[in-house]
């Protein structure tokens, strides 16, 4: 399914947007029936795509290494991939808070925390976390914990340069 | 002219008999359960108006009169509704009731056959077929079919018995599947081996997701289903994209 994020500048994430975006397709109305959490589902399709962009940079940076090159540290590795990732929401950072806000209704939760959870999942895979026991867990809550302050600052963040979240990540 | 309105009466009467048992038959099978799940079928298919509708396999016009009952609370002007079925008896009984309701002018009766409609491609919004399905000998050209009458974004909605997955419920189903309902037809309908035959031939109809598969072949995405009552039956949802 192609859902159009156009139209979200205009009627944000919403049941309206989806009418759009159909129409747009030229298909029937019937098709709204797909989308059971309504606007939420621009939201998470959205959060999804950025995801996979994500995925895409970082399989690339992996491929481009060279075999003898110094090993990125991990944590400036997590910082890098936080940064990135953050900063793909900016050209619709006005209503992204909204999005936001959405995917966290308990109905829409699951689904979004899940997307999430692969999202860290692929960070830390990517940042060479061959780990099998109990850090497994611990790395992706602090990383989950870090990438989630980040988000909320960037989005109250009304200063004209963002450099200022990315000093907000520590090092660990 | 009195012999000839005699003959109409008579005739009448027959069907609204067979009709009449076939109600308090599905009634006495599914305590009444049945008009609540095909309200909820219908709620689910939520029809808006503008709306095309085709069901299928829906002869004595339940859900037909139910789409045209959702689509009339929003808007008084409504799309026609068109229903087909194999069986003329039971379209002659779903549009007396139209008639008698008088609303027959919003439904158009087709007789036909699920695996191969005479109707156009891509002209319909919502395609729906309610306990109809299993009765169909080649279930996957009757969804080959829906696809190609469903416009492109159309929705596909089927609602049918179902497979009882929880082994404790599933004993108690079969028991009063094989060992009650025949009685029941026989008591009511007269006619013990059709019902029989009904419990056997849901027992045989592929289960939930094995029938999800299906629409799936035949084309249809985003394709899901919802249990209800434990799995007695369950609405199958797929979308032409």
């Amino acid at each position: 399914a192609v859902v159009s994020t156009q139209s979200t500048g205009n009627h944000g994430w919403s049941s309206v947007s989806l009418k759009l975006a159909i129409k747009d397709l030229e298909l029937s109305e019937a098709s709204i029936g797909m989308f059971k959490l309504g606007g939420a589902e621009i939201a998470l399709h959205y959060d999804q795509s950025l995801n996979d962009d994500l995925e895409d940079i970082m399989a690339q940076q992996q491929d481009e290494r060279q075999p003898d090159a110094p090993e990125v540290p991990i944590a400036h590795f997590l910082k890098d991939a936080i940064k990135t990732r953050l900063e793909m929401q900016l050209p619709h950072y006005e209503r992204w808070s909204e999005g936001l806000a959405l995917i966290l209704d308990p109905k829409v939760a699951p689904k979004a925390t899940k997307q999430f959870a692969h999202l860290i999942d692929d960070i830390w895979f990517y940042a060479g976390d061959k780990s099998t026991n109990i850090n497994w867990y611990t790395r992706r809550a602090s990383v989950a914990a870090i990438y989630g302050m980040t988000e909320l600052y960037m989005l109250q963040d009304k200063s004209q340069s963002f450099r200022r979240h990315g000093l907000s990540l520590t090092e660990e | 002219k009195r012999v000839v309105s005699t003959q109409s009466t008579g005739v009448k009467e027959v069907f609204g008999k067979v009709a009449e048992s076939y109600d308090v038959m599905n009634d006495a099978m599914s305590l009444g359960v049945h008009r609540l799940w095909k309200d909820h079928f219908v709620k689910e298919a939520a029809p808006q108006p503008t709306y095309k509708c085709l069901d299928v396999a829906g002869g004595t016009g339940d859900i037909a009169f139910r789409l045209h009952r959702h689509m009339r609370n929003i808007n008084s002007e409504t799309s026609d509704i068109v229903i087909c079925d194999i069986n003329t008896e039971m379209l002659k009984v779903g549009q007396n009731r139209a008639e008698q309701l008088g609303i027959n002018q919003h439904f158009t009766w087709m007789e036909g056959n699920a695996e191969q409609l005479d109707l156009p491609d891509n002209t319909f919004d919502v395609y729906t077929i309610a306990y109809g399905i299993r009765n169909v000998t080649h279930i996957d050209r009757a969804l080959s079919e829906a696809y190609r009458v469903l416009k492109p974004g159309g929705k596909f909605m089927c609602l049918e018995f179902s497979d009882v997955p929880n082994p404790v419920l599933s004993q108690i189903y079969d028991r009063y599947s094989f060992d009650v309902i025949p009685v029941l037809g026989q008591l009511i309908a007269g006619d013990f081996e059709s019902y029989q035959y009904l419990v056997e031939s849901i027992r045989k109809f592929p289960k939930q997701d094995a029938f999800a598969d299906m629409i799936a072949q035949a084309g249809f995405s985003v394709v899901d289903y919802e249990n209800l009552t434990f799995g007695v039956t369950a609405i199958h949802t797929g979308f032409k994209l």
